[in-house]
């Protein structure tokens, strides 16, 4: 028992509530301006050649930094979503994170020297481009720019939570966190109570309702359980939603912080185009390198040590904090990472990384093979840097925190701001740390914004609609559509989306089932004809939303397939596994099969396009 | 007529390709395999349960407190090495140190630099520069 005590006074749990001072916010504002200031510098670099090759190409001449800290890395997730998994679910969240142990070689090696000398000798801008011209089909290259709108929107929208909630928990004050915890408790006011009774709700339900009035409940599960004992099943029914709402509070510093984190990023990506989100993921990358190292270390020293952490998180918990399959906090049995998931997860994040759009497109705009090679040297160090700590952070953050309940993806702000604590300078520390998440977010938020405004203006607009426009007419689109993207992510957040690291899942799992085999066969399949990609990439994307609307629906019953394990993350969008397994090894292997087929039994491509890019080219004299 | 020949660039990607491909597979099989083996709660009954755990005094006096847990096969000693399970060092961490090491290789001696070409538009700003 004395030990009991000693590990937990060792490890010092925080019971106050932190906050961020004057200078997290400063230094938040000054790394704003900077990438403010990179935007400007990047839309003077790209003022040479055309302009749909410059905004959204940075006209191939992207280095190896450039490349490699950029291209397959960090987004929200990584500070937000993959925290709160480690805080929640512990070790066993190395392993599913673990393949990223080889993602700087298979992003790089597998497709990246072919995609890049691809892209050049078929003058492709972006992916679609590359489809289209790869295949010589208008109908490929649509299709291509669907699902990269489609899948780039959802992940989009997910970012913008994110950094609202950076800039909500860096606002300066005693006040700030106190603000957001208090502010966003759910209370019932005695005129909501008034409109339900106008609005005609039975009187006795109303009676019920007036023993909750001006109540506090801390979140949404806690005031619908109370909700659940005070109404009738009956009446839950027809009145719960309206009731829940009512209840909703508004977080005045949620919708500050959405507006400043838009504007920043829409206003320097429409400034630089490629470059201002390649440059400015860049300074991040660099920032989230010196902030996930500092914090490391503070963390440490502050818990006592990681083996001191993780016997005191294990107190906390279960044996599932420090085995597979991962602890359950609702105590059902549910299965974090299954043997089926943990094969699943090695296969999901190295091909999604490999066949992202954004990541594909910063391979194309390389400069040369000697870029590739030095972005392998220096992303696996990168990498080692950041993950491995960022779980050894949020094992010391479970013993700081020990019951974050539902505010676990605000783990990684909340140890930035205890941890600097005491240290002189503490509240700028913890804005450098907190530019960090900030930065992913931004860097991923920016880089989506020009392939979803790329896709929009050049594979449909200028593909389809207006192939002569002028450059003056595409460079006002291009504006148009970044602002018209960013005002929907933030309508879209005005209600913050749930489930931020699934809906980074569900995007992944979407584009690799889509793009991955379809890349191969463009790259080292002579015989891939047109029809067996059509199939490759449709058949991939539709098993992969087939199994994620089955898992949403709950409709694996009504289609009478095996019950649904209770397996994975627990939220309501995740999809059915079947036979345990995570969508993207039936989408891939549906894709692969289905490319091979169909491209076998249709007649083969054009001997010359083919001769042209998987033959040697005689030197120019 | 000149026997044609294989673009120099698909032969070194596809080579380098096949490479990265089986240094992924063997990532996955020990990873998985080792961590599943060595790391994994058998009964998921006793992933929440609290019970099961157990802290004891330090063999020595200022030492870390030892972390017991029962997953399944009675009582036993967690593991730590470097302040990381057992099994989660010899299964991540220490392959994740492997693979960079591996990278670094790869990238310095398995992939060769080639002649990526010119895109049509900057083909002809050449073409023109000379003319």
């Amino acid at each position: 028992m004395s030990s009991l005590l000693f590990a937990a006074a060792a490890a010092g749990a925080v019971t106050s509530k932190p906050h961020g001072g004057i200078g997290t916010l400063v230094a938040l504002a000054v790394f704003i301006l900077a990438s403010g200031w990179i935007g400007i510098l990047a839309n003077r670099a790209m003022s040479h050649g055309s302009f749909m090759k410059g905004f959204f190409l940075g006209n191939r001449g992207l280095g190896a930094w450039a490349l490699a800290l950029t291209a397959t890395v960090q987004s929200g997730g990584t500070f937000m979503g993959f925290p709160s998994l480690v805080y929640t679910h512990g070790w066993i969240v190395a392993l599913w994170i673990g393949s990223y142990m080889v993602v700087p070689i298979t992003g790089f090696g597998i497709l990246g020297k072919r995609l890049a000398q691809l892209s050049r000798r078929l003058g492709a801008i972006t992916i679609p481009d590359f489809f289209r011209e790869r295949f010589g089909s208008p109908a490929l290259g649509l299709l291509a720019s669907i699902c990269i709108l489609f899948y780039m929107s959802i992940m989009m929208v997910a970012q913008f939570k994110a950094g609202a909630i950076v800039m909500k928990l860096s606002w300066p004050g005693t006040e700030s966190l106190a603000m957001s915890e208090e502010f966003s408790n759910f209370v019932l006011p005695g005129k909501q109570i008034e409109r339900f009774r106008q609005k005609g709700f039975d009187p006795k339900t109303i009676d019920k309702l007036e023993t909750l009035k001006d109540q506090k409940f801390q979140d949404v599960a806690e005031f619908e359980t109370k909700l659940g004992e005070v109404l009738s099943i009956d009446e839950l029914k027809a009145h719960k939603s309206e009731i829940v709402t009512a209840a909703t509070p508004i977080d005045i510093l949620y919708f500050v912080g959405l507006g400043i984190f838009t504007l920043t990023v829409v206003g320097y990506t429409m400034a630089g185009g490629f470059l201002a989100a390649v440059w400015t993921d860049l300074f991040q990358s660099i920032m989230m390198f010196f902030g996930v190292i500092l914090l490391l270390v503070l963390a440490l020293w502050r818990v006592g040590g990681l083996e001191l952490a993780s016997v005191t998180a294990v107190q906390q918990t279960g044996p599932g904090f420090i085995y597979g399959p991962g602890y359950d906090p609702s105590g059902v049995g549910r299965q974090f990472l299954p043997l089926s998931l943990a094969i699943s997860f090695f296969v999901l994040w190295v091909y999604s990384g490999l066949s992202s759009p954004a990541g594909m497109v910063r391979i194309m705009a390389c400069d040369s093979t000697q870029t590739i090679r030095r972005s392998i040297y220096l992303l696996s160090i990168y990498n080692c840097f950041i993950y491995i700590p960022l779980i050894v952070i949020c094992v010391c953050g479970r013993t700081l925190f020990p019951n974050l309940g539902a505010h676990s993806d605000e783990i990684i702000p909340r140890m930035a701001l205890v941890t600097t604590e005491g240290l002189p300078l503490s509240s700028f520390w913890a804005g450098l740390i907190l530019a960090a998440p900030f930065g992913a977010i931004m860097a991923t938020v920016s880089s989506y914004l020009v392939v979803i405004s790329s896709g929009l203006v050049r594979d449909i607009y200028q593909r389809f609609l207006d192939p002569n426009a002028s450059e003056a007419r595409l460079k006002f689109l291009s504006h148009t559509g970044m602002i018209v993207v960013g005002l929907v992510a933030v309508a879209a957040n005005i209600q913050p989306v749930k489930y931020l690291q699934a809906l980074v899942v569900f995007s992944s799992t979407g584009t690799a089932c889509t793009f991955l085999i379809p890349a191969l066969m463009a790259a080292y399949w002579r015989r891939a004809s047109v029809a067996g990609v059509l199939a490759a990439m449709f058949l991939g994307a539709c098993t992969a939303l087939t199994l994620y609307s089955i898992g949403i629906f709950n409709l694996a019953d009504r289609l009478r397939l095996p019950e649904q394990l209770p397996i994975g993350q627990d939220t309501s969008l995740r999809p059915y596994y079947l036979f345990g397994y995570d969508p993207i090894i039936w989408g891939l292997s549906i894709s692969l099969v289905a490319g091979v087929v169909v491209s076998l039994v249709t007649p083969p491509p054009d001997p010359k396009l083919i001769s042209k890019l998987f033959d040697a080219q005689p030197a120019k004299v | 007529m000149p026997k044609i020949q294989e673009d120099p660039v698909l032969i070194s990607a596809r080579r380098e390709a096949l490479v990265v491909f089986a240094c992924w597979a063997i990532a996955m099989t020990w990873s998985v395999s080792y961590c599943y083996l060595n790391g994994y709660i058998t009964d998921p009954s006793l992933i929440s349960n609290k019970q099961k755990v157990e802290v004891r005094q330090p063999a020595q006096p200022g030492g870390i407190p030892e972390l017991w847990v029962d997953h399944g096969k009675g009582s036993q000693r967690v593991e730590f090495v470097l302040g990381f399970p057992s099994w989660i060092f010899w299964g991540v961490a220490l392959p994740w140190w492997i693979c960079t090491a591996f990278s670094l290789f790869f990238g310095a001696f398995i992939v060769r630099d080639e002649d990526l070409g010119l895109d049509p538009e900057a083909a002809a700003a050449l073409e023109a520069a000379h003319v």
